[in-house]
């Protein structure tokens, strides 16, 4: 595809300059520069009447097939005017058809091309591709010289004419993505519509800007050179100096485009290349503007112009176009190449031709003039980061919905139906219904009157909420409760009434003649007045009492003195807590307390996964002297493993600018374990996500280096294992292979999380699973903007994020990965061996045991190929 | 007047609330974000044997038939969910799914719920617990009636065991036969090896730790509370895995039959790895789906 392309695309630019060369040598040797005006605005209309025709020409029979046809059209045209006998007339529609049968052309050319490549394979070949074009012109250019020679400029047009003819026949090889035509009996959008449609695109706006700005510039520039060119050089020299002058912008192009273009998109980014070009212009056209268009600078500016048009700057446009679907693209492309760029054409043509009627377009003033429009150029690719990478979000298909699902607001729709629900016969409907009203803070709409139901679960939750709240109007039902059929729901009763505070219905309840109720209600009115808890009989019969019921007091009274915290109550839970089985109940009660003495149990919880998330939410409450035990405690090499482990999240609960410094500090250490700086990315992304603290972003990107590198060298030493036979057997090399393949995701892993943290406003997991569809258009978007991410973080710095996460997540194939990942990671593993070899250099334990066991068990081999050492990147998070 | 589309998201989360109570907050409206109402007729496939299992059914109204060629139909009612099985099963449809009456139904796509789950430890703490109790109480009803498990030759496996052959005998297990290596190697490196000789008890009816006990080698007859029968286990298999991932382990004792030598994972540590390893609480799941299955066989659901 590759090939048919560049030949075809060379073909086509080779004959264009063919045609240039004559029309430019016989335009000028007949008729003064000031007409070039008209030729210019007359190339603009006839472009503005040859688009749509050609836009529905490609519709209907299909990109591939529309080039055919329009080279095979333009060869005739061509040929037509070299048998006619030549005329001031035949030279200026010569001209006007040269300019419209190119525009054409490479617009349909492109299009077939972004069609048939993805973005990332865009981004990869497009550079090389438009050398092609370059190497055509060099060709074409280099021919016309030769002819020039011997023959006049007219035979040029034969050739020009067999090129084309070439250039159609090579086309019809093409495997178009799209063969089939659009079906003819579905009307084509009509011309308005297309139009509207490329408004509404905020990236096909800011393109259209760009490439009216660059078209103007262009025009200017035309015209001061060759302006020049008529003012300097005699007329039957013309032909002669233009042909040499394509023939050294040609080579100075080629050159630019092979050597140049490739490594520049894959070091500038497409964002960056499209800031190239109007740099460099800008540049050119204050040389020229204050020389004063002397020959030189006018060559020189023109030269610029015609070198990166059809290099960097084809390059960066239609990478630029990338993000856009494919149908919007061909749409909104056709008017950008057609409508917009011959209007600008026209535009700056008939400025143009006021300023030579009025006698103002003296050719320094023209220079500040296109100094001027390469500014406002520059400007404009400088707006472009915004849409691009938004569009790409849009056509990743992943908006933020999820993320505020639980934060909506209950409008009075929703509060309605919810009360509805309230009333249904299935109690599990009324619970939901609760827990969503109670979860979305309406819960004071839940009715006293729920209390009357029949379900016990619903009384058990209704009561459990209401406890919760500061309500005060469910009391007297729910002391009403107190004499309910179920203990369950009595003892519910009692728990709730004492939880919320409701002393004198507690003290009717320590009168109650069921004594379970009786003893919890006593247990909380201790607590409720400050009593002395020692001393107190009722709490005394409690420590007490054997047996279930017992169990079950105890776990009252610790309810109670979590819900009535007092310096007392917290030194007796912690007593209470060296029982195994009230340990959890006790760091329940524990974490709604504010008493410092509980850090250190709550602390020691955080390695019980039942106790976590109340012990989480218990040092969280207690502010500051918990963080700094905590802080303390990740030192302490005492402080046991499991406990270390909890650490990061709990710290990334606290939600301050300290955490976030202290879980990159966790996360870059290489003292801590993998599994304890895992923790702590995930903590940072928490944070990144839920908090607008800052992180600080240059540790994140240094982290994302280490995975890709990690991602890369684990991938090197997959290689060989992965072909290994033994691998599919049970065998310890199967065990090791399962390893790398896991270690490999773990990476991809974190780069997303990492990510994630750098770009915390966009769905970054999305784009990460549409890096797995099977679209390859969509693989290929999302690896594209990645790309434009990184490069847009590390704006000053090398790249390498970018090169390394592109090699990561890019489309190439392991093998080319690994071979492109060399100077990084250094060179592959060759055989099984040097890959156990390379996995035991690593220095992961388990790693190191599996793949010792699994050399030994390797059949005994000729003298091993010189182990391939891999560079030692210290390895990052990953266990 | 047809509803917007929060009412929409509101009436599905309250479903979704409803039917799977121990999902609460951002994890229940998620779930109802992610699923789409279908009203289909009488008669109607919602999948195909075969098909991959791309999407499962909460059934809101009405009736469906899940059917394969020489195994018992099972009938779904409301407040059912169908497609689970062999979505958690990781393979395709093994029964076709027709609707039986007209019937209103929500469809989530599976990778979806893969990935909520994924996200959410939490919320896949609280699957594998409900399925496993589920499993449990299931097993409890009819496991009478499942097939002794066969007994597989191992080689003799001598203690202390190198890590790799700790990870060859998780991997084997059914339970964790789908989890990631690293995921198995983590849990091998904190499993601890018990040696038992012939009659002695593995644990005592209670006193069971919180944890995963994995025959590695020799036999291992398991009891349950309140029943005579007694089922040997041989390597390579997790005692009693519903009761132990749904804290039901003190419900059963296991005695040596032969020397044994037996793996512990607490369950502590199985849960932090689960955590850093969404695949391994897929791979618990696929096993109690496959489990669940074929007691489902034996005793076809109805409505």
């Amino acid at each position: 595809m590759f090939a048919l392309s560049f030949a075809s695309l060379a073909l086509v630019i080779g004959g264009h300059t063919l045609v240039e060369t004559a029309r430019d040598t016989l335009f000028l040797s007949r008729l003064p520069p000031e007409r070039l005006a008209f030729v210019y605005v007359a190339v603009a209309l006839g472009t503005l009447i040859v688009t749509p025709l050609t836009r529905r020409l490609v519709k209907l029979v299909g990109a591939r097939n529309a080039l055919v046809l329009t080279l095979l059209g333009s060869a005739f045209g061509i040929a037509w005017f070299r048998l006619r006998p030549a005329s001031t007339s035949g030279v200026f529609a010569l001209y006007v058809f040269g300019g419209l049968s190119i525009t054409v052309l490479v617009a349909q050319f492109w299009i077939l091309a972004s069609t048939s490549f993805t973005a990332a394979q865009g981004r990869r070949l497009f550079g090389p591709l438009a050398a092609g074009g370059v190497f055509g012109a060099v060709l074409g250019a280099l021919l016309s010289t030769l002819l020039l020679l011997r023959h006049g400029v007219d035979q040029l047009l034969v050739f020009a004419s067999l090129a084309f003819v070439i250039a159609a026949f090579v086309v019809t090889f093409f495997e178009a993505e799209e063969e089939v035509p659009v079906d003819a009996t579905l009307a084509p959008p009509r011309l308005p519509e297309v139009i509207g449609a490329a408004r509404r695109e905020p990236l096909a706006r800011k393109i259209a800007l760009i490439v009216a700005l660059s078209t103007a510039l262009s025009v200017v520039v035309d015209y001061v050179f060759k302006a020049r060119a008529v003012s300097a050089v005699p007329p039957s020299e013309l032909g002669s100096f233009f042909a040499r002058y394509q023939l050294l912008l040609n080579l100075a192009s080629l050159t630019l485009q092979v050597f140049f273009t490739g490594p520049l998109v894959a070091r500038l980014g497409v964002l960056g290349v499209s800031l190239f070009s109007p740099a460099l212009l800008v540049l050119g056209a204050g040389v020229a503007t204050l020389s004063g268009a002397a020959l030189s600078a006018s060559v020189a500016l023109r030269g610029l112009d015609g070198v990166l048009r059809n290099s960097v700057q084809r390059v960066g446009l239609e990478l630029l176009w990338a993000p856009i679907e494919r149908r919007e693209k061909a749409d909104a492309k056709a008017v950008v190449d057609g409508i917009v760029a011959r209007g600008a054409q026209a535009t700056a043509a008939v400025g143009l031709g006021l300023l030579t009627a009025s006698g103002l377009a003296t050719l320094p003033r023209l220079s500040f003039i296109a100094a001027l429009l390469a500014v406002l150029w520059l400007g404009a690719s400088m707006r472009v980061q915004k849409p691009y990478l938004e569009l790409f979000r849009k056509a990743l298909g992943r908006g933020d919905l999820e993320r505020d699902l639980v934060t909506r607001e209950l409008d009075l729709t929703a509060v309605q139906a919810l009360l509805e629900a309230l009333a249904r016969p299935d109690s599990a409907d009324v619970i939901a219904a609760m827990n969503l009203l109670a979860e979305r803070g309406r819960d004071r709409l839940i009715p006293a009157l729920i209390l009357y139901h029949d379900a016990e679960v619903v009384l058990e939750r209704a009561l459990e909420l209401f406890a919760e709240s500061d309500r005060r109007d469910w009391f007297a039902l729910g002391e009403r409760l107190l004499d309910h059929r179920s203990p369950n729901i009595r003892l519910a009763a009692v728990r709730a009434l004492a939880l919320a505070n409701a002393e004198s219905a507690l003290e009717r309840a320590a009168q109650h003649p069921d004594p379970e109720v009786q003893a919890r209600a006593a247990l909380h009115l201790v607590q409720l007045r400050g009593q002395a808890l020692g001393s107190d009989p009722t709490v005394q019969r409690a420590l007490r009492a054997e047996g279930v019921q017992g169990a079950a007091l105890r776990l009252a009274l610790i309810e109670a003195m979590g819900a009535h915290p007092s310096p007392e109550a917290s030194q007796m839970l912690l007593e209470l807590a060296r029982d195994p089985a009230l340990t959890s109940a006790v760091t329940a009660a524990l974490s709604i307390g504010g008493d410092t003495r509980a850090i250190e149990l709550l602390v020691e919880r955080l390695a019980v996964r039942r106790d976590r998330v109340l012990a989480q939410k218990g040092l969280v409450r207690l502010g500051a002297p918990a963080y700094a035990a905590l802080a303390s405690r990740l030192e302490d090499p005492r402080t046991p493993a499991r406990v270390v482990l909890h650490l990061p999240l709990t710290l990334a609960k606290f939600e301050n600018p300290a955490s976030a410094e202290l879980l990159l500090e966790i996360l870059r250490s290489s003292d801590r374990s993998g599994s304890v700086r895992y923790k702590a990315l995930r903590g940072l992304q928490q944070l990144a996500l839920v908090t607008g603290l800052p992180i600080d972003i240059k540790p994140i990107l240094a982290e994302i280096v280490r995975n890709a590198s990690e991602y890369l060298r684990f991938l090197a030493l997959a290689l060989p294992l992965r072909k290994e036979p033994a691998t599919r057997e049970p065998t310890s090399l199967s065990l090791v292979l399962g390893l790398v393949e896991d270690k490999l995701e773990q990476a991809l892993d974190r780069l997303q999380r990492l990510v994630q943290i750098a770009q915390r406003t966009d769905d970054v997991p999305g784009v990460f699973a549409a890096l797995r569809s099977p679209d390859r258009h969509e693989r290929a978007r999302a690896a594209e903007y990645l790309d434009a991410l990184a490069r847009g973080w590390e704006r000053r710095r090398d790249g390498r994020t970018a090169q390394l996460l592109g090699l990561v997540v890019g489309e190439s194939s392991d093998e080319e990965r690994v071979r492109a990942a060399e100077p990084w990671v250094g060179l592959a593993a060759s055989t099984t061996e040097a890959a156990l070899g390379g996995l035991l250099e690593l220095g992961d334990p388990s790693l190191d045991a599996l793949a010792l066991h699994a050399r030994a068990e390797l059949p005994p081999t000729e003298p091993t190929a010189p182990l391939l050492r891999l560079a030692l990147i210290p390895s990052p998070s990953g266990s | 007047m047809s509803k917007s589309q929060d009412e929409l998201q509101l009436e599905r989360e309250l479903f979704v609330r409803a039917m799977l109570p121990t999902i609460r907050g951002e994890g229940a409206a998620r779930l109802a974000a992610m699923l789409e109402p279908l009203e289909v007729p009488a008669g109607t496939f919602l999948f195909h044997a075969g098909e991959p299992p791309e999407q499962f059914f909460f059934v809101v109204e009405g009736q469906v038939a899940m059917e394969a060629e020489g195994h018992p139909t099972w009938t779904f009612g409301p407040r059912s969910m169908v497609g689970m099985v062999d979505m958690n099963a990781w393979r395709p449809h093994r029964r076709a799914c027709r609707t039986l009456q007209p019937t209103r139904l929500l469809a989530g796509r599976s990778r979806q719920w893969l990935e909520l789950l994924d996200d959410d430890p939490i919320m896949g703490d609280s699957a594998i617990q409900g399925f496993a109790s589920v499993l449990h109480s299931q097993l409890g009803l009819h496991g009478h009636l499942l097939a002794p498990p066969p007994i597989i030759a191992s080689e003799l496996l001598v203690p202390p065991l190198p890590l790799y052959q700790k990870a060859l005998v998780l991997r084997d297990t059914a339970l964790l036969r789908r989890a990631s290596t690293q995921a198995i190697v983590s849990l091998a490196q904190v499993a601890e090896e018990l040696v038992f000789d012939a009659g002695e008890a593995v644990f005592a009816l209670g006193r069971a730790e919180r944890a995963l006990y994995v025959v590695a080698s020799g036999v291992v007859a398991l009891g349950m509370l309140g029943s005579d029968r007694r089922v040997s286990i041989g390597p390579r298999s997790v005692l009693g895995a519903a009761a132990a991932l749904s804290g039901n382990l003190g419900g059963f004792s296991a005695l040596a039959e032969t020397s044994a030598l037996v793996l512990r994972i607490r369950e502590e540590d199985y849960y932090d790895q689960s955590d850093e390893h969404p695949e391994l609480m897929r791979a618990a799941m696929a096993y109690m789906a496959i489990e669940l299955e074929r007691l489902m066989d034996l005793v076809p659901p109805t409505t």
